[in-house]
């Protein structure tokens, strides 16, 4: 069986886009048996494929949730509705809704999957976190650790 | 049928960023016709000034989730050119097998999921997935082999980590080749589907005569480094990219527009295809014979055969590379050293989007001064609108409907990236 996978998504010369890449380099330090930890970057489409053959995945992303910055929020991909603007599907704009719903689609069958949502203050051009996101950063690293033994 | 029309598409869907297509016509003629990029220009320079030369290929692969390995290698034979670094046999090799990874990703992408959409008359892959669910599995069979090589490789999904400055900070093992080798040979069968696919499908018919300029090297199918040159005659050593691109502002757009001989000229696979058919594997010479084109093809949509052609190309060269690291076996190589002593220097590759320039001055505390990057669709833009303003008089008598489809379409074919890689996700809690 493949590990339980926490997957860091997202886009680090964008600010605050970037906070899922910065738990993944946290946490892939730390050695935790059963864990794959991967700084997915953007793979687009690719998310299908780093998703399927595993029975659980925890994905840490920035998330537009309207809430205040650098909040966290925890929630199963099922429980939400993911905004993909119909017929906008492309390559690099391809996120987790998109990917998502083309796997939907083709009926392939994904893991559990549990997002650990970051509301982003900007998301820019520039290789900084925001100072209330960046200091979120511990508390979003804590909230991924006290996902591992949670039951989906 | 009316003379008159206004077209005005708002955000082009299935490209990279958000461009606007404008047209206008008023008793038949052609008034206006332009592509707008709204997209705010990337920081460059500004990201890289004051970083160590180390960190550049890293930050640089982070622009774009496609061309991830293609922002990494050239901005790695730029810092190279500049600080004078020989690389080794084994780390060309390693470089030019990522890279048809990295080709055979983007190029499998566009065309299923992009392209065909068109042609099956749907909106997105999505519904395509109803409709042609074996094609689509198909393409992400395909991506699956073409992201494990380039994690095989480069160490990492998505964004290499193993790359680095005169070499590799981890070797893949013979086993993990001959692993991907198993895979290579099985991915014929796909390659060879693709073709009877897209072979059936209804190809725009257009032509217009341009400039085509790719890298081109006399023994191989140039995808790293090489000469500019160009269809109309001439070859340029690389640090010479500025005479080629002449980058110049246009009022509609945010990113600059760039021409050499003409009003405008052409990179990507298809400028590749016209420039170094000659090169290409012979099996890709067939897949080009079956799809109906050969060199030098004048019809834009044909950048998306010229992307199939290069599919089956790089499975064939991939296979080849294998090989010889097989029969060679895997050398531990020390990595390069820092002298002390800064310069200047241009890397310069074959992305799947076309020429990709990079262009460093580092100084001798390691450290970058200056930094240029000109990107392939930069290149194509004002190449986009020449196609626009031919192709529009043409089809004008057609219909609203017909010219906005076929202008989208032109537009996709280019496989534009008008700016890329932001995803965060949008999530309303029901």
């Amino acid at each position: 069986m493949q590990p339980l996978l926490i997957l860091g998504l997202g886009n680090p010369l964008q600010a605050d886009d970037g906070i899922g890449c910065r738990v993944a380099q946290e946490l892939a330090m730390r050695a935790m048996p059963g864990v794959e930890v991967m700084d997915g970057g953007t793979p687009g489409v690719g998310l299908i494929n780093l998703l399927q053959g595993r029975t659980r995945a925890i994905i840490v992303d920035a998330a537009e949730m309207q809430i205040a910055p650098g909040e966290i929020r925890v929630f199963d991909a099922r429980q939400v509705q993911l905004d993909r603007a119909r017929d906008q599907i492309s390559l690099h704009h391809c996120g987790v809704a998109d990917a998502l719903a083309l796997a939907g689609a083709l009926k392939i069958a994904l893991p559990d999957i549990t997002i650990v949502g970051v509301q982003p203050a900007r998301v820019e051009w520039s290789a900084q976190l925001t100072p209330r996101v960046q200091a979120a950063l511990p508390r979003v690293i804590e909230t991924v650790i006290e996902q591992l033994g949670a039951v989906p | 049928m009316s003379q008159n029309m206004h077209i005005d598409i708002h955000h082009v869907t299935r490209v990279e960023g958000h461009g606007n297509i404008v047209v206008n016509a008023k008793n038949g003629v052609l008034e206006e016709c332009r592509l707008d990029i709204v997209e705010t220009p990337r920081f460059f320079e500004a990201l890289l000034r004051g970083r160590p030369y180390t960190e550049a290929s890293h930050i640089t692969s982070r622009i774009c989730g496609i061309c991830a390995v293609g922002h990494a290698t050239a901005s790695l034979r730029a810092t190279e050119n500049a600080l004078g670094v020989a690389v080794s046999e084994q780390t060309r090799l390693l470089r030019d097998l990522i890279f048809f990874g990295e080709m055979l990703d983007s190029h499998v992408l566009h065309t299923y999921m992009l392209i065909a959409p068109d042609f099956f008359g749907v909106g997105s892959v999505i519904p395509l997935a109803q409709v042609a669910a074996n094609a689509v599995l198909r393409a992400l069979r395909v991506k699956k082999l073409a992201g494990d090589l380039c994690a095989v490789v480069g160490g990492r999904h998505t964004h290499p980590i193993a790359m680095t400055v005169g070499g590799f900070t981890h070797l893949p093992s013979v086993d993990e080749i001959k692993a991907l080798r198993e895979r290579l040979i099985l991915a014929r069968k796909d390659m060879d589907d693709t073709i009877t696919l897209f072979k059936t499908l209804p190809w725009p018919r257009f032509k217009r005569e341009t400039e085509y300029i790719a890298l081109s090297k006399p023994n191989e199918y140039a995808f790293i480094d090489g000469a500019i040159t160009s269809t109309d005659g001439g070859s340029w050593n690389i640090s010479e990219y500025k005479t080629i691109t002449n980058e110049h502002l246009v009022q509609h757009s945010s990113s600059k527009h760039t021409k050499h001989k003409r009003e405008s000229y052409m990179v990507g696979a298809l400028a590749r295809f016209n420039v170094n058919y000659d090169l290409l594997h012979p099996k890709a010479k067939d897949a080009a014979r079956e799809l109906g084109m050969k060199p030098v093809c004048t019809n834009p949509y044909f950048n998306s055969a010229a992307q199939i052609v290069e599919m089956v190309h790089s499975v064939e060269g991939a296979i080849t590379i294998c090989d010889e690291l097989i029969a060679r076996g895997i050398t531990p190589e020390k990595p390069y050293t820092f002298s002390g002593k800064g310069g200047a220097g241009v890397g310069a590759c074959e992305v799947p989007r076309g020429t990709l320039y990079h262009n460093y001055e580092i100084g001798d505390n390691g450290r970058i001064i200056n930094a240029n990057c000109i990107i392939p669709t930069g290149q194509n833009l004002a190449n986009i609108e020449a196609d626009m303003r031919a192709l529009v008089p043409q089809i004008l008598d057609q219909g609203q409907e017909k010219v906005t489809l076929a202008l989208e379409m032109l537009v996709r074919a280019y496989d534009p990236c008008i700016s890329c890689s932001v995803h965060f996700l949008n999530v309303r809690f029901i």
